[in-house]
């Protein structure tokens, strides 16, 4: 191809002829046909004027304008010349190119005056490259202009006023044709039509004029890091077309309507680009405005920027990357949308459609933290976080609307970044999450009516204190938080009536709440059960924890009803659960100790149906165990340690008491001193070890129930100050044994039957004293015998 | 060629542009930057809706 050079505006631009084969030289230069030719122009400058001479390449005059008047003129070439030449540039192009099946590079080049010119585009055209090189050129015209190679209008002052299509059309496979505006705004549509493997290259911002649309209808368009801006952006063909965004190229959108649709072609549409991909759309009318990235993923979604006027904003249901907008005041409709980047919403007037039945999903899987900012905004419509591996922060305090909507997270983690999250439902992931708090707080507001938080089982608190707090008056809440890890989330609940139904695992603290408070199996950890609930319901296991890491406390101060309450103590090793208040369960109900660790009575009373020992320790520090029931009714002891394992005593102070009026025992294979163990019913109360070890006693006592020791066993006691019942071995035939190291034991009315007396004490159950050899002793003195300091010192003799 | 490029950056969208000058080019930094205005200013108002003159 050749390279042509338009500089005098002659003839038609299907001839060859009519164009220069080298850059003008000198002032005006023309190249023309000899003889009359017609041309038209309809503005320019200079005005064109009959008599103005031609020039051609080597700046010799051959020609003049012989008639006409704007916009038709008649050029006379080889006319005489005259002495007041002036430059010029006016002139019509039209018809095909001068080589169509390969097109030439084409030069507009400054005018040698520094004046201006104008080109009208009669007639469709191709060229090669198109090159405006100097100047100030403008191009008029409706004519459609095809560009194969090329376009630049760098270093001139170039209009394009053409409202004919400027259609770029590569035909070479893996061309890359570079298009360089040089500030002009292009008043066209303008089409990137290439081959597939063909590229538009964006050399400097691409600005179209109001109304103008860019269609993308195969190839790539390589915005090069630079902004191309339109009003509106669309695909067509079904040619496969890439847009390649780069690094921080970006597309602006200033019309309504379908303002940016890359499904209104059959090809295939490929996003690429490091960046996030921006789409900033924009509109100065308040008519509607619809976006549609087509099938997206998380690796080719698209980012959107929305400013303007109230328009009403639709976001056809898809994928997105951040979504921003900070600057739109109009109403966004709901549409079911996935966000994979940050998401930011409107710092004016925006508002929301009533319908909100499409939630927007938030399914980052970057390890890049996406940032959720509603700058004031409610949310009515559901969020839902689920993304692996995502992570999200809130820039702000973000509030759901507190009718149904809220907040649904399956995956990833979230951290509130010491903002508070307001909603009224929250389902909390199972699968491996982290939720941090820092100060911030979850806010469960039941105002509408009910609320719900549950799920959590596998979300990890990364800071100690996170706390969920339960607003709205005379409502329901329903609680049931999981977590994994050691640090527990914590419920507060509101200073006012209601219904709390809870769950799951967390510190409570129902301290100002009025209501009802119905516990469902749940464990706890800090507990502070106040006097203020109205009433307290309780339905399954109730179990106090700890963490591996941190004690707890805590404080009942309600008895704990229901149907079928049990209560366990599950304290980890090397930690303790304190009591701060009595506690009372159910007396059909058990408690259990499990764990490895201590649950410290504190020297309050525990008051339960029977006793399962599992593990653990139990520091009595003066406190009460108070056993209820019977073994009648609960088949077996009712206090007994799930052998091998054991609850053991870390001190002996207090007492564990057996209150029942029908028979009940206490079958323990404790390695520790038991605490001073007190019959206070009127029923057999029965001591023993069917693991068959000895067993260490402080103490015991009986208000008038029998006492029974385990057949065959040995009982080590601190004390021995038994009195006022019967006391005998369970099985009579089968000798029990006490012992004591040292001292004098006197007992008083007792009737002892089967035990065996030993150790370094003085045995003492006179007679006189009201006691009764039932039989079957031995190592008692029965009889005061003067000087006698063992009895069993002197049956030797 | 020279080749300056330059953008504006605003919260609801970016103006990304280069400038493309001959190596002898005579412009003076504040012509650069007068053009560089020039261009922003023409696109805000092709954005905004307003007349361009």
């Amino acid at each position: 191809m050749a390279t042509l050079y338009w500089f005098a505006g002659s003839g038609t631009y299907a001839t060859a002829s009519n164009w220069a084969t080298a850059a003008p030289i000198g002032s005006f230069t023309a190249t023309c046909s000899t003889g009359s030719t017609a041309f038209t122009i309809t503005s320019g400058t200079p005005a064109l004027a009959v008599g103005m001479t031609i020039k051609n390449a080597t700046n010799t005059i051959v020609g003049v304008i012989a008639s006409g008047s704007n916009p038709n003129w008649v050029l006379q070439a080889n006319a005489a010349v005259t002495a007041t030449a002036q430059p010029m540039r006016g002139a019509t192009i039209s018809g095909s190119a001068p080589n169509s099946a390969t097109p030439d590079n084409v030069v507009f080049d400054a005018n040698a005056s520094g004046v201006g010119y104008t080109v009208t585009i009669g007639a469709t055209f191709t060229a090669q490259d198109f090159t405006v090189s100097g100047g100030t050129v403008t191009f008029t015209g409706t004519q459609t202009t095809n560009f194969r190679g090329n376009i630049s209008f760098a270093g001139s002052t170039t209009t394009w006023s053409n409202t004919g299509s400027f259609t770029i059309v590569p035909t070479t496979a893996s061309v890359t044709i570079g298009l360089n505006t040089g500030g002009t705004s292009i008043n066209a549509t303008v089409v990137f039509n290439g081959v597939a493997t063909a590229t538009l290259r964006l050399d400097s911002a691409v600005t179209l004029s109001s109304g103008r649309s860019f269609t993308l209808s195969g190839g790539t368009l390589s915005l090069n890091n630079f902004g191309l801006s339109c009003s509106t952006f669309s695909t067509s063909t079904a040619t496969a077309k890439t847009i390649n965004f780069g690094s921080s190229g970006t597309i602006t959108v200033f019309g309504s309507g379908t303002v940016f649709n890359l499904t209104t072609g059959t090809g295939p549409v490929t996003i690429s680009g490091a960046g996030s991909r921006n789409v900033s759309v924009t509109n100065a009318t308040t008519t509607a405005v619809t976006v549609n990235p087509g099938t997206r993923t998380e690796s080719d979604a698209i980012s959107f920027t929305f400013s303007g006027l109230a328009y009403q904003l639709t976001l056809t249901a898809g994928n997105y990357n951040s979504l921003n907008f900070s600057g739109y005041i109009g109403q966004l409709q709901n549409t079911a949308i996935t966000v994979y980047g940050d998401y930011t919403l409107g710092t004016g007037g925006q508002t929301f459609a009533a319908t909100i039945t499409n939630g927007t999903t938030f399914a980052s899987t970057n390890a890049t933290t996406r940032n959720i900012r509603s700058n004031g905004k409610i949310i009515p419509f559901p969020l839902i976080f689920n993304g692996v591996g995502g992570s999200w922060s809130l820039f702000d305090a973000l509030t759901c609307s507190n009718i149904a909507t809220g907040v649904t997270w399956t995956n990833g983690s979230i951290n509130l970044n010491n903002n508070n999250l307001t909603l009224n439902e929250f389902i909390l992931p199972s699968t491996a999450a982290t939720f941090t708090f820092g100060t911030g707080k979850v806010i469960i507001d039941s105002t509408s009516g009910t609320s719900n938080v549950s799920g959590g089982s596998g979300v990890t608190y990364a800071t100690a204190t996170s706390i969920y707090n339960f607003v709205g008056t005379v409502n329901s809440h329903t609680i049931g938080l999981g977590f994994t890890g050691t640090n527990v989330p914590s419920i507060g609940l509101p200073a006012s009536a209601g219904i709390i139904n809870l769950s799951g695992s967390a510190n409570l603290d129902t301290t100002g709440f009025t209501g009802t408070l119905s516990l469902t199996s749940p464990t706890l950890y800090n507990t502070i059960i106040t006097p203020s609930i109205t009433t307290l319901n309780a339905s399954g296991t109730l179990t106090f924890a700890t963490t591996t890491a941190s004690n707890t406390t805590v404080s009942v101060s309600n008895a704990l009803g229901g149907t079928s309450t049990a209560l366990v103590f599950n304290a980890q090793s090397g930690r303790s659960i304190t009591l701060q208040s009595n506690i009372t369960i159910g007396n059909t109900r058990n408690t259990s100790f499990t764990g490895a660790g201590t649950v410290n009575l504190n020297g309050f009373t525990l008051t339960t149906g029977t006793v399962l020992g599992s593990g653990g320790s139990i520091t009595m520090n003066n406190g009460i165990i108070v056993v209820v029931r019977d073994d009648v009714a609960v088949g077996g002891p009712v206090w007994v340690d799930n052998a091998p394992s054991k609850v053991d005593f870390n001190d002996a102070t207090g007492s564990i008491q057996f209150s029942a009026s029908s028979p009940k025992s206490m079958d323990t294979n404790t390695t520790s001193v038991l605490p001073t163990i007190a019959q206070t019913g009127s029923g057999n109360f029965t001591l023993t070890n069917t693991n068959g070890t000895a067993l260490n006693v402080t103490n015991i006592s009986s208000t008038g129930g029998a006492v029974f020791l385990g057949q065959a066993l040995t009982f080590y006691f601190t004390n021995f100050t038994l009195s006022g019942c019967a006391f005998s071995s369970a099985n009579v035939g089968v000798r029990s044994t006490v012992s004591k190291s040292s001292g004098t034991v006197s007992v008083s009315n007792l009737t002892i039957s089967g035990i065996n007396a030993v150790g370094g004490a003085i045995w003492n159950a006179f007679t006189s004293n009201g006691n009764v050899n039932g039989g079957s002793n031995s190592g008692w003195n029965f009889t005061a015998i003067a000087g006698a300091v063992n009895s069993a010192f002197f049956l030797l003799f | 060629m020279i080749v300056i490029p330059f953008k504006f950056e605003f919260e609801f969208a970016t103006y990304s542009d280069a400038i493309t000058l001959e190596e002898d080019h005579t412009l003076t930094d504040q012509d650069i930057e007068d053009i560089k205005q020039q261009r922003l200013n023409t696109w805000l108002s092709i954005i905004r809706g307003e007349s361009i003159t």
